[in-house]
């Protein structure tokens, strides 16, 4: 198991250097502040910085790094590469991602691929992938192969509008990919320039779901930027 | 025709309502809201076990003992799974029976009868005859956590056994620690009274504060919701991800010794963080019509877990 843990990570470290090595067409960096409140954490906050370079009009390449201020620390990696497939009028996006985390408080590292397909039209997103997932802590370790996420997101106006609000549902965020525990809230961004857009998310994660009486687990605001050029 | 396509989607979208509606085991709100909070029945668990006559939760043995446990026997009109794993309980001389929660199936009526067949145990075998549930998910539907709490008061609370020696001696004491997490989370409120409440006590002379949680010689965790997947794809909601590496930990730095839960309705033996966790498979005739399945621990210095199977 560790010799797979050293092997993922290096993967990891090699397309999280990707973005810095490929010329681009269009490149943006994003992130956001992230503060809420949660059962195991209380309260906690911290930031989410990305760095996306488009290799050519339908490869990109993602690089990111979390840091929240939970118990003991949290702290996360993501690399990710899509390719994009033009259907109709409608995104297509193949992706394959790695994300690293450790939970400072559990001791816990957590480490997974996820293999995904991303349709995005002017007003609505679907997503349906499947994750690998291992976790370790204590000396003892996990492995998940059949992690889903599944998601969907719609906007009030098109997505090529300079302001925006919508509704989401998904089982993972960036750095946290669930069973059948949901996510859902909304989100919208305002375009100050062409460069330039401010983003928003409101999001709460009931714990449970279907007849196990979901209740709440974790609620957070994000507010962010994304720079394109 | 763009109209004709509309009412396709709106007509598929209307057929799964209805469906979801129709359904008995499935709260169609559930999926995204809860009927009970768990902070809300921790509370009240609590202010029962404080409350409670602390003898009922002891149990003072010489030597050895054993006891019995059970999960997800969704009783409906048939208690018949119930009643054999009381009987087993009584033949085996064990010193309690726990269940791991979805005791009957999600109808106020079916507890009206786990009720009286409760009592009956408890008339007809004083002293010999003791049962800890848990709630379930299933427990806690359609006004479920109501009746639940009119038959057993709490689902979060500490029963101790206290071994003495042939002089009345006190030798060791273990702790069964029965938790709720129906709602699929342990709840912020019962993560800090696990710690603060149940391993805490006062010392009424002094007032100090005392740890009992050194004094216990073992330790073992009833709850409902599983921890791991016997299944890779298994359709049924675990903890959150922080939740569970939290839970890990915790039940770790404890030494518990056993964890059991349920669920899931699927059979799982595994150690993780050195402790052990063992997920069983529903009870209930429904989901077993062979037969039912039940864990008979041993508990000594050593403790030595079998399976049991139940017509």
């Amino acid at each position: 198991m560790e010799k797979l843990t050293r092997a993922f990570l290096l993967s990891l470290i090699v397309v999280l250097l990707l973005p810095f090595m490929a010329s681009a067409q269009k490149n943006m960096v994003w992130g956001y502040g992230q503060y809420g409140t949660n059962t195991v954490y209380d309260t906690y906050g911290g930031v989410d910085v990305f760095y996306t370079r488009a290799l050519n009009s339908n490869v990109d390449v993602t690089g990111g790094l979390d840091l929240m201020s939970k118990k003991g620390g949290f702290g996360g990696v993501l690399a990710e590469v899509r390719y994009r497939i033009p259907v109709k009028g409608i995104n297509v996006f193949v992706s394959g991602r790695g994300v690293y985390n450790y939970y400072g408080h559990s001791r816990m590292n957590e480490y997974l691929f996820r293999i995904a397909l991303h349709a995005q039209s002017q007003y609505f997103d679907v997503v349906f992938g499947n994750s690998f997932l291992g976790y370790s802590s204590f000396g003892s370790s996990v492995f998940e192969p059949i992690t889903w996420s599944v998601g969907f997101a719609a906007n009030i106006k098109k997505r090529s509008s300079n302001w925006n609000f919508g509704a989401f549902i998904r089982n993972y965020d960036y750095f946290i990919y669930e069973n059948w525990n949901i996510n859902f809230g909304f989100r919208g961004w305002y375009d100050i320039s062409d460069q330039l857009r401010l983003t928003g998310e409101f999001m709460t994660r009931p714990a449970g779901s279907m007849n196990q009486l979901a209740m709440k687990y974790d609620t957070s605001i994000k507010i962010g930027v994304n720079y394109k050029w | 025709m763009k109209k004709i396509s509309n009412i396709k989607y709106i007509l598929a979208l209307l057929a799964v309502i209805v469906i979801a509606i129709a359904c008995d085991k499935v709260e169609p709100t559930g999926v995204l809201i809860g009927h009970t909070s768990v902070n809300d029945r921790v509370k009240q668990s609590i202010v029962y076990y404080r409350d409670w006559d602390k003898m009922a939760g002891e149990h003072e043995v010489k030597g050895d003992y054993s006891f019995l446990v059970g999960s997800d026997s969704h009783l409906r009109d048939d208690l018949t799974r119930l009643s054999e794993m009381f009987d087993d309980q009584i033949a085996n001389n064990d010193i309690l029976s726990a269940h791991c929660g979805d005791l009957a199936e999600t109808q106020p009526e079916y507890y009206a009868l786990v009720e009286d067949l409760v009592e009956e145990y408890y008339n007809n075998y004083p002293g010999k005859f003791n049962f800890y549930p848990v709630v379930g998910n299933h427990d806690i539907t359609r006004n479920g956590w109501a009746m639940y709490t009119k038959i057993f008061s709490m689902s979060t609370y500490v029963v101790e056994v206290i071994v003495v020696d042939d002089n009345g001696k006190e030798v060791a004491r273990d702790a069964l620690i029965f938790l709720d997490s129906a709602n699929g989370t342990f709840g912020d409120y019962q993560l800090d009274v696990i710690d603060l409440s149940l391993f805490w006590d006062l010392n009424e002379e002094t007032m100090d504060v005392i740890s009992k949680q050194d004094t216990y010689r073992h330790k073992f965790v009833f709850t409902h919701t599983n921890f791991f997947r016997p299944r890779k794809n298994a359709f049924s909601s675990t903890l959150p991800r922080e939740e569970l590496y939290h839970m890990f930990r915790l039940f770790h730095d404890w030494h518990v010794d056993i964890v059991f839960c349920g669920h899931i309705h699927a059979w799982d033996d595994r150690e993780y963080a050195g402790v052990r966790y063992i997920t069983l498979d529903a009870m209930s005739a429904d989901n077993n019509p062979e037969y039912g399945e039940l864990v008979r621990c041993y508990v000594g210095d050593k403790v030595d877990c079998k399976t049991v199977r139940i017509k």
